[in-house]
């Protein structure tokens, strides 16, 4: 895929304990439409009070994808497996700001999100079925595979890996996890997290894309 | 030294990646101007924007319309800029491990 620089992401089927690929694709609006909009919040196997407490069960993906398509600093971009579901999205802008070090740019990513089906937080509760009886998240490392690629174009940007975002507060754990660093900036109750570019610059060579 | 974080705790499970939705502050993103004659290719897009984003290396590539020079120019031209800011070419182009 053009401009961006990462091809596949290996995925952990939680079924099967599998390690499989699954691609990045460019997600256009024809793609969210059909395979986020329609399909992540169907069949999932919760009820509606559950489904309401995931901050982006409203989010229509194929109107935000639209909403970028004319900015040349916005890429959006999907995790899409063999069968071709989308199992995660990103979308995120090529010329943001650092905070940890002002004055130098970033990779800001506004909108990121795991397929509801490979979420813990809504699956794996008592009293949860579906069709196959399985009751956890279907992958893993969706998340962990999207930032890896806002990263690796950080670093093609000339920002040495330098990525930052708004965290949802249900979301923070997430990237603390991930080494990400709170910036002391708040914004309407979120924080402002940081990837580092000691740390993004150790992280990618350690990973073997440097 | 990182920060004290505020204490918020996503219960029993494990945190969700999911991040969006709210307005963006303007501080987080960089106003950039971008040429009238934006080249249609991928390459030259690249470029472009690139320089949008160093204004201290896009002074030495001043005077340059990209959307005229052929692809190897172009290559040559992204060369330069890379060199100049200490970006090496990424050696791999899949993620083989499980990043949980």
């Amino acid at each position: 895929m053009a401009d961006i620089p990462l091809d596949a992401i290996a995925l952990r089927d939680c079924r099967t304990s599998a390690r499989v690929q699954a691609q990045i694709v460019d997600l256009t609006r024809d793609l969210a439409q059909v395979y986020i909009d329609a399909r992540w919040w169907a069949n999932l196997g919760i009820g509606y009070r559950r489904r309401d407490t995931a901050e982006d069960h409203h989010w229509l993906w194929y109107k935000k994808v639209g909403s970028f398509r004319t900015d040349h600093f916005v890429r959006s971009v999907a995790v899409q497996t063999l069968d071709k579901e989308i199992q995660g999205a990103m979308i995120y802008h090529l010329n943001g700001n650092s905070l940890l070090e002002p004055g130098e740019g970033a990779v800001f990513v506004n909108y990121l999100a795991a397929a509801p089906r490979n979420r813990d937080q809504l699956l794996n509760h008592p009293g949860r079925t579906n069709n196959s009886g399985w009751v956890g998240p279907r992958y893993r490392g969706v998340g962990g595979g999207l930032l890896t690629l806002a990263t690796l174009h950080s670093y093609e940007r000339g920002f040495r890996g330098r990525v930052n975002l708004q965290s949802l507060p249900g979301s923070e754990g997430f990237y603390r996890r991930q080494n990400f660093l709170w910036t002391g900036t708040e914004v309407d109750g979120m924080l402002v997290y940081e990837l580092s570019s000691d740390q993004a610059l150790s992280d990618l060579r350690s990973w073997g894309f440097l | 030294m990182p920060l004290p974080i505020p204490t918020r705790t996503s219960g029993n499970y494990a945190p969700m990646p999911v991040i969006g939705g709210h307005s963006v502050p303007s501080f987080l993103l960089r106003p950039a101007t971008l040429p009238a004659n934006m080249p249609a290719d991928d390459l030259g897009k690249k470029i472009v924007t690139m320089l949008a984003s160093h204004p201290d290396i896009a002074t030495r590539h001043r005077g340059i319309d990209v959307s005229t020079l052929d692809d190897s120019s172009k290559r040559a031209m992204l060369d330069r800029i890379n060199a100049d800011l200490g970006i090496r070419p990424i050696r791999k182009r899949t993620l083989d491990f499980v990043r949980d």
